[in-house]
């Protein structure tokens, strides 16, 4: 984190709203790119970024420096994610492989598979039992091996 | 035998956990036999690795100007109507009338916090500024080698907290291990003033709550030593886990001597602590000195604190306050 984002953050944590608004700036690109892998329907997307960013506000005074600011969005994105009501991907073909998965299944598998963390941590960001966890990514897994299955019959 | 359906997909989903580590050792003895013997659930494995990769996330999407504009816009509305503060809350009720004090409102308790938070400021500014016989330096402290070539490594930021890892030995001594420094493992008794300040360390700076609370649990052991207690301060003030808190301030309240800091940072979270039995801890330790002093805040508290309980203690101290004065 530089300098730049550190000043912005002392300043937005007194209550300077300005200075909260350069900070959404500087973020929202990479946050908004990454809640597409999960988030396809347009009214979905525009909900989850105005929560997120008014929870972020919230919550700020609770930010204490010891990680990139981006990370510590990271667990209130994945959560508002996680309650965003299930609703079909946009594209009704379902074109790409994650779109067969359930809401759910979708955001936990991207969460272990491509971002790597560990079922623990989903647990924990979720709020749910890593048992849950475990059940749902191995129903996303064998949904996607029933397609590739499929596909090459 | 074949197996059943259940246990078949029991293993299938183990053989999906096992590609991501995620067996436990018994899990993983268990299923490694089955596999050992069972030749479709290997074969099984090789089609759910070649389906995982097949479906390889790419991030073919980005997001849009306009979506980014309109969004900031519409959050800047909202962000705008919010209040300055998280703690200038509109809901807290105002107090038309008080029979000692009139003018409470939710804006005395933000002029208390303040004035309390600079109190407890200066007072540690004053405190490290001109540090006392009873607290050595680091340096005069570190009289083994292995003493200083710890200190070292955590004053230059090679040991940070994740590093250190410590247990309970049968001799009641604090193994300490550290990974990335120089020295792997030290062994103490946990007054020594290495242990302290490592445990106080890990407690002030760890990200890992499990870690921060084993700290504090430790050094309920270390009594009325003024590391402890400044470590513990800070904690009560500023660890966002209210388990740790709550053991913060017990620990405070086992303190032979609850000298003026100690008082202002019960009074603090008195006032600005969320958690009922943390405030409800903080006007226990503050009862047991009763002064004037704590009037206004007993005011405060006796009137607005959210919950029932608290209230009427406090107003119970206020009484006796008044009556004794």
């Amino acid at each position: 984190m530089n300098q730049e984002t550190v000043t912005l953050i002392q300043q937005a944590q007194t209550g300077d709203k300005q200075a909260f608004f350069k900070l959404v700036e500087l973020y929202d690109w990479q946050i908004t790119a990454n809640m597409l892998q999960f988030i396809r329907q347009e009214d979905q997307l525009e909900s989850v970024y105005q929560t997120l960013f008014n929870t972020a506000y919230d919550k700020l005074h609770e930010f204490r420096f010891d990680r990139d600011f981006y990370v510590w969005l990271y667990p209130i994105l994945f959560k508002i994610i996680f309650n965003t009501p299930n609703t079909e991907p946009i594209n009704s073909k379902q074109d790409r492989p994650l779109d067969l998965l359930s809401h759910h299944e979708r955001l936990i598998f991207i969460l272990i598979h491509n971002e790597k963390f560990s079922f623990k941590d989903v647990a924990i960001i979720l709020k749910r039992t890593k048992n849950f966890v475990r059940s749902t990514f191995c129903s996303a897994v064998e949904k996607l091996h029933s397609n590739t299955v499929r596909d090459e019959a | 035998m074949k197996p059943d359906s259940t246990q078949t997909k029991r293993l299938k989903r183990n053989a999906i956990l096992r590609l991501y580590n995620e067996l436990s050792g018994k899990e993983l003895t268990k299923f490694e036999k089955s596999l050992a013997i069972n030749q479709d659930l290997q074969n099984y494995i090789n089609e759910i690795q070649f389906s995982l990769h097949s479906v390889a996330f790419v991030a073919d999407e980005i997001p849009s100007a306009h979506f980014l504009t309109q969004q900031r816009s519409v959050l800047l509305g909202s962000i705008k109507s919010k209040p300055k503060h998280k703690f200038i809350k509109s809901s807290v009720p105002k107090i038309v009338s008080f029979s000692k004090v009139s003018i409470l409102s939710s804006r005395v308790r933000l002029y208390l916090l303040m004035i309390l938070g600079i109190l407890i400021v200066g007072t540690l500014i004053i405190k490290f500024t001109f540090p006392n016989t009873s607290m050595p330096s680091i340096t005069s402290l570190a009289k083994k080698p292995t003493e200083y070539k710890i200190r070292a490594s955590v004053d230059s930021g090679l040991l940070s907290p994740e590093n250190i890892k410590f247990s309970r030995t049968q001799t009641g001594e604090l193994s300490f291990e550290f990974s990335g420094a120089e020295i792997s493992t030290y062994n103490e008794k946990v007054n020594n003033p290495l242990v302290v300040d490592l445990l106080c360390y890990i407690l002030l700076n760890s990200t890992n709550p499990g870690r921060r609370l084993q700290s504090v649990k430790q050094l309920a052991e270390v009594p009325d030593n003024q590391t402890v207690k400044d470590a513990l301060i800070t904690t009560l003030l500023s660890d966002p886990n209210q388990g740790i808190r709550l053991k913060s301030i017990r620990l405070l309240g086992e303190f032979t001597i609850v000298d003026v800091v100690i008082k202002q940072a019960c009074m603090k979270a008195l006032l600005d602590d969320k958690n009922n039995t943390i405030r409800m801890e903080a006007l226990s330790i503050l009862s047991n000195e009763p002064d004037d002093t704590l009037l206004p805040i007993l005011q405060v508290v006796s009137q607005m604190d959210e919950n029932e309980f608290v209230r009427s203690e406090a107003a119970r101290l206020l009484q006796e306050i008044v009556e004794e004065t």
